[in-house]
């Protein structure tokens, strides 16, 4: 009898081990029920329109626009910051979250890149932290050479969104 | 016990209930909480180098006091620090000079709002600061987790200031 509780809770331990050591989650989110609905501001609707769809089509939270009948989860902004060191940031708040894109970077940025930082803002919108160098999540979206989720980012995604 | 008194008991406990609930809520709606806004770095600052290639100043200096919130953007509080340059490693700052920090206390959210883990200076320690020109000249705004390196001690204060010596004189470029 002891045994067999001893064993289920190795295997038990074993199952959440790997989730708590290498997954990257931020503990927030902008999804309600499923779903993030945004609002658009930004001028950089390509870049925008490609983490939509790159996430969306994961399949398990719908990303889709605003509407009449929707409130919005999200918005996406942008700022024009030289003295800060990033070109995306996504910040938790009460009412919508916000997405903002720093055009003195992003200007300068071809649109792959620009696709980049839209992305890994996404991710974060999802709940996702950063994570590995050869990821979409790395914590410089430039640097990984994506612009799209790779395995571990899909990884994460599927944790957390089952 | 009689009607009456099962009243009074009644009501004395539904008071003590809300009572209770009210200054309970009100503790809890007062204690601040903290929000974490997570960026894009345009560059892999772990790498000291491209660190301070990317900075206009490279500096150590001690905090004298916070000096207040602004909210050059209008949507996140930033900290405003002054600081005396101890030492500048690269950039010509020196006397007292304002550091931004992005982050601070905000009152609509009744958050502390931290970018990623990058806690708000502390007055009177001394840091290894890596920062870009803000605001016109009127301050120096730095880099969230990599550019607020605490000194510490000792051994440890000689080990960062080589360090950093190197990679002033390594520095990569940023190039967008």
């Amino acid at each position: 009898m002891h045994r067999k509780i001893v064993v289920a809770a190795v295997a038990l331990a074993m199952l959440i081990a790997p989730l708590s050591a290498f997954a990257h989650f931020l503990g927030n989110d902008s999804v309600d029920g499923r779903e993030i609905r945004w609002e658009d501001y930004t001028a950089y609707d390509d870049a925008r329109g490609h983490a939509n769809s790159t996430w969306d089509a994961l399949g398990r939270v719908n990303i889709a626009p605003d509407s009449a009948t929707t409130i919005a989860d999200l918005e996406w902004r942008d700022a024009s910051r030289s003295d800060v060191s990033w070109d995306g940031m996504w910040s938790a708040r009460t009412g919508a979250d916000l997405i903002q894109l720093n055009s003195y970077y992003l200007r300068n940025y071809t649109t792959f890149k620009r696709r980049a930082v839209a992305a890994h803002e996404q991710g974060h919108a999802l709940g996702l932290a950063h994570s590995y160098s050869n990821q979409l999540m790395n914590s410089c979206s430039t640097c990984s050479g994506y612009n799209t989720p790779q395995s571990h980012d899909r990884s994460d995604y599927y944790s957390l969104w089952p | 016990m009689n009607i009456a008194t099962k009243h009074l008991s009644s009501a004395a406990l539904a008071l003590a209930l809300v009572l209770g609930g009210t200054t309970l809520a009100q503790r809890y709606a007062a204690q601040p909480r903290t929000i974490h806004v997570d960026v894009s770095h345009v560059s892999d600052f772990s790498d000291t180098r491209k660190l301070a290639g990317f900075a206009d100043n490279v500096f150590i200096g001690r905090v004298l006091e916070k000096t207040g919130t602004h909210s050059p953007d209008g949507v996140l509080p930033e900290t405003l620090f002054k600081v005396d340059v101890i030492r500048s490693l690269k950039g010509s700052l020196s006397g007292t000079v304002a550091v931004n920090q992005q982050g601070g206390f905000s009152a609509e959210e009744n958050a502390m709002i931290l970018i990623e883990e990058d806690k708000l200076l502390e007055t009177g320690k001394v840091y290894m600061f890596a920062t870009r020109t803000g605001g016109d000249g009127a301050w120096q705004t730095l880099v969230p987790e990599f550019g607020d390196l605490h000194m510490g001690n000792g051994v440890q204060q000689v080990d960062v200031v080589q360090k950093f010596e190197k990679a002033v004189k390594e520095q990569v470029k940023y190039q967008p």
